[in-house]
């Protein structure tokens, strides 16, 4: 064994929703493919297929070609008892935008980071309240907050509880779909620092998804730029932001608000526009 | 109430004139040029009998761009209604003065912050859709503007529309014109909401987390428009963002708010490079350790390759 095996292998993937003349393409031809320990990043604006690539990686999505092994298995064709099996096994886990969607709100937070582990049935009573604890320390909430209601939470403390229920079953893969883009800076910032230190202490790997170059800037080392359900980049997060390829990752980059551009980058952007537009352009020519 | 002061032509380099309610008032240190001045602007709910924002000032002269960077609950966009004299019930300015055009706008009647939206100060906010009625082309909704609003005929008043959709640099403006609201994209809809809020010659423009809900490269196009504006129209733009690397794009001044407080305010250079207070470096840190900035150079040529 001389390659460690991926956490999570994607091959052609192609998904599509809707049927007839409505039938759209939601992802086509998608391979990547994520380490053990790798904090790969997904970037594409609305509509270009974060979203689909997150549910293939759940098993969620309508898959019409290609495999997703998601630590060996292929979760696109479950059985559903082996579904249930996989979920149950803790081995990847999900943190999404909205905190208050993914925590029962008629549960204490010490009862939802609790939940995984029971249902995993491997540890006594005391074992799981102590990992709960844990937990609670690492993603740095204080004690007197577990038997409290997410809805009696800020914004802030509900979306570490939902990483702290993400974590309590030691995942091998976690999926952050938008993590960050409802919190304010503070939380932000907190949040980011989290997965960072996250990444010193273990060797989870993670697949952070979010429409925001500059929070993947912050805990990536590769980007994978969708485009009209296409990957049109994948490399190292460096390299994509300093020597973008593609047209559409260069007008990204150039779109990106930062504090060092200004007024000048206008006609930069301009330029990056049209670029794109006639990449765009003799695409579909070639395409007809 | 009669409409403004507005007649055909080229309504964009017009300058607006309110013509009724009482004589403009001067302000103490006010520049001639200034088309907005708050000084020190309190804003009280008379319900909860608290205090939400607690003394803002500033100073806005034409072409100029200030930027308001704060959190949700900060009072930025509290700060914009009192400028626009749409305050929720029981909540209003408390304390200190807004200068409009040159008049105080405490002594605006209902009919002064009727002629005075739309013709002296426009704005544009983050859902644009929903101040835009779904069963009507959005091209007539501007076109009524124009003709109640603006004084012009039918004829003229979609003509001028057109105008304004080419202004705004939507493709094929006619036919933009006759399209609904769910026929276009975000970006689009936030360009016809730009339009509409400059279709009376406004000198002042309040953009509240207009580009917030937009996919990058649409925000970066929104924020090019507005730019553009500035230079061309001599409009004067207020810009208000959670995000500080947003408003660090385009503007002159910013003003950082929490709380209801400004916490630090100064030239967007002097707030960038040389932040005095915790929470505006924090602001700056979140772009710097977590953010592009960590591969960028200050002058935004890449630091490696």
């Amino acid at each position: 064994m001389s390659e460690p095996r991926p956490i999570l292998e994607i091959e052609g993937l192609d998904v599509a929703f809707g049927r007839g003349p409505a039938r759209k393409e939601a992802l086509s031809g998608a391979t990547l493919s994520l380490l053990p320990g790798e904090a790969v990043g997904v970037i594409g604006e609305s509509g270009a297929g974060k979203s689909t690539l997150a549910r293939a990686v759940l098993g969620l999505a309508p898959v019409t070609a290609g495999s997703v092994r998601v630590v060996g298995r292929d979760v696109a064709r479950l059985s559903r008892r082996e579904r249930r099996e996989f979920g149950r096994s803790g081995v990847a886990q999900y943190v999404f935008q909205d905190p208050l969607r993914s925590l029962d709100p008629d549960q204490t937070v010490q009862a939802a980071v609790a939940e995984p582990l029971e249902i995993r049935g491997e540890l006594n009573r005391a074992e799981i309240a102590a990992a709960v604890r844990a937990q609670f320390a690492a993603v740095e909430l204080d004690e007197s907050l577990l038997d409290r209601f997410p809805a009696q939470l800020s914004g802030g403390q509900r979306q570490r509880v939902a990483v702290a229920r993400a974590l309590v079953t030691a995942p091998r893969l976690l999926l952050l779909d938008e993590p960050v883009s409802a919190l304010d800076s503070a939380n932000r910032v907190r949040i980011l620092q989290l997965l960072e230190r996250l990444r010193a202490t273990t060797d989870i790997t993670l697949l952070f998804i979010s429409h925001d170059l500059g929070s993947i800037a912050g805990v990536t080392d590769r980007t994978i730029v969708l485009h009209d359900g296409r990957i049109v980049e994948d490399g190292p997060t460096a390299r994509v932001i300093t020597a973008p390829e593609h047209p559409y990752t260069r007008l990204l980059v150039g779109s990106a608000p930062t504090l060092t551009s200004g007024a000048a980058d206008r006609a930069v952007r301009a330029r990056l526009r049209a670029e794109l537009a006639a990449a765009q352009r003799s695409l579909a020519e070639a395409a007809t | 109430m009669t409409a403004p002061d507005t007649t055909e032509g080229d309504l964009m380099t017009q300058a607006t004139v309110v013509e009724s309610g009482p004589a403009a008032e001067p302000v103490a240190d006010a520049h001639p040029e200034d088309v907005l001045v708050l000084h020190d602007v309190r804003i009280h709910d008379d319900l909860s009998d608290t205090e939400l924002v607690h003394g803002v000032s500033l100073r806005l002269g034409r072409g100029r761009v200030v930027g308001i960077v704060g959190e949700s609950g900060s009072g930025k966009s509290l700060t914009c209604r009192a400028v626009l004299g749409i305050l929720p019930d029981l909540i209003e300015v408390s304390g200190g003065s807004i200068t409009l055009l040159g008049r105080d706008a405490a002594t605006f009647t209902r009919q002064d912050w009727t002629a005075v939206r739309g013709a002296g100060v426009g704005a544009v906010f983050q859902d644009p859709a929903s101040y835009l009625n779904p069963s009507i082309p959005v091209g007539k909704q501007l076109r009524e503007v124009l003709r109640v609003r603006g004084g012009l005929s039918r004829k003229d008043a979609h003509r001028r529309a057109v105008e304004l959709f080419d202004a705004v640099h939507l493709r094929d403006p006619e036919r933009v014109y006759r399209q609904y609201v769910h026929e276009l994209s975000g970006g689009m809809l936030q360009r016809v909401l730009i339009a509409i809020a400059i279709s009376l010659d406004p000198e002042i423009l309040i953009a509240d987390e207009a580009t917030t809900a937009l996919d990058a490269t649409v925000q970066a196009e929104i924020l090019d428009l507005l730019a553009e504006l500035t230079e061309r129209l001599g409009l004067a733009l207020v810009l208000v963002s959670h995000d500080l690397a947003v408003v660090a794009q385009l503007c002159d001044e910013v003003l950082v708010l929490r709380d209801g407080h400004v916490v630090e305010q100064g030239p967007t250079a002097r707030i960038l490079h040389d932040p005095q207070e915790d929470y505006t470096r924090l602001l700056v840190a979140e772009h710097e350790q977590y953010g592009l900035e960590r591969y960028l150079t200050p002058t935004g040529e890449p630091t490696r390759v």
